[in-house]
């Protein structure tokens, strides 16, 4: 077991193969301790990314399960592409649903994942991400995403007229 | 930038912005060009990140080196080095290539190369006899 301590304290006992889908854990134990200390993460985002971290070492460690083939169907017309596809289709179904929260706890997860190397996890939030934004306008990205428009006018001028071969028809 | 500063900032919660840069180029790769482009006018953070020559490195066509070149016979070579970004706005404009007749350009959605080929420059059988040929003029050509 190796025991993780989140940035408020909390402590939580994994088993090896759950917290080595983290790769710099992975390497942290290769060459030191079992007790190891997340002080950027809280509690309630270890949490989650414990709870993705099992779940997808328990599928990769028995790759095919037997429900596979029947829920391919339903997860087949899933939204979430991969760019190293999750094989395992009531893997992907599960996925999908780990990342229906709002944006704020995705950009916790996704820190955090970037910052313990789980490939798989930062994968699936960043498409995630990417997904709320296409086909949105300026307007509705800037409210859905909180983000504070920080140009001058004249920048704002700038920035229409560099950009505006995106806009135009060919 | 991290997690921390950020939730102990005015809105208690993290942004789009907070993400490490390497996140943001990440996911501009999955948008199309036109949704990155509308990203840069959004803040100074998504400015910097959308301009990425490895964003755009990864837009452009495989062969796109060869293209600029064949541009860039038609015009003076310029002095300053082009953005990877500048490069896919060129490619994106309607590029004239062995005379006139013929154009280039990047589909800029999905980025794929297009020709525009004049039925001019067809080699059609028959094409001068007008009992068989006749050239109809439409508004919507070019």
């Amino acid at each position: 077991m190796i025991k993780l301590v989140s940035g408020d304290g909390a402590e939580f006992e994994v088993e090896e193969e759950v917290a080595f889908q983290s790769k710099i854990i992975k390497d942290i134990v290769a060459d030191a301790d079992d007790v190891i200390p997340l002080p950027t993460v809280s509690s309630k985002v270890l949490i989650q990314v414990i709870e993705y971290c099992r779940k997808h070492a328990a599928v990769n460690s028995f790759p095919l399960s037997p429900s596979s083939s029947a829920a391919a169907a339903a997860s087949s017309s899933s939204s979430i592409s991969y760019s190293k596809p999750v094989s395992d289709p009531a893997l992907r179904a599960w996925d999908n649903e780990f990342v229906k929260l709002n944006n704020s706890s995705l950009f916790d997860i996704v820190i955090a994942a970037n910052y313990l190397d789980i490939e798989e996890l930062v994968d699936l939030v960043l498409e995630t991400v990417a997904d709320r934004i296409k086909g949105k306008q300026a307007q509705e990205i800037r409210r859905q995403f909180n983000i504070e428009n920080d140009f001058t006018p004249e920048e704002e001028e700038a920035l229409r007229r560099e950009n505006s071969w995106a806009f135009q028809n060919n | 930038m991290g997690a921390e500063v950020s939730r102990e900032g005015i809105s208690g919660e993290t942004g789009l912005g907070d993400l490490p840069e390497g996140c943001l180029a990440e996911i501009m790769l999955r948008l199309e060009p036109p949704e990155i482009c509308r990203l840069a006018r959004l803040c100074r953070t998504f400015r910097g990140a959308a301009s990425a020559d490895l964003v755009w490195e990864a837009k452009l066509p495989g062969n796109y080196r060869y293209l600029l070149g064949k541009l860039l016979e038609n015009e003076n070579s310029r002095g300053r080095k082009l953005s990877k970004k500048e490069i896919f706005a060129l490619l994106c404009r309607r590029n004239a290539f062995n005379g006139s007749n013929t154009e280039f350009f990047l589909e800029k959605n999905r980025c794929l190369i297009c020709i525009s080929i004049s039925s001019k420059e067809l080699l059609i059988t028959g094409i001068n006899d007008r009992r068989h040929w006749n050239f109809i003029p439409t508004p919507e050509s070019r």
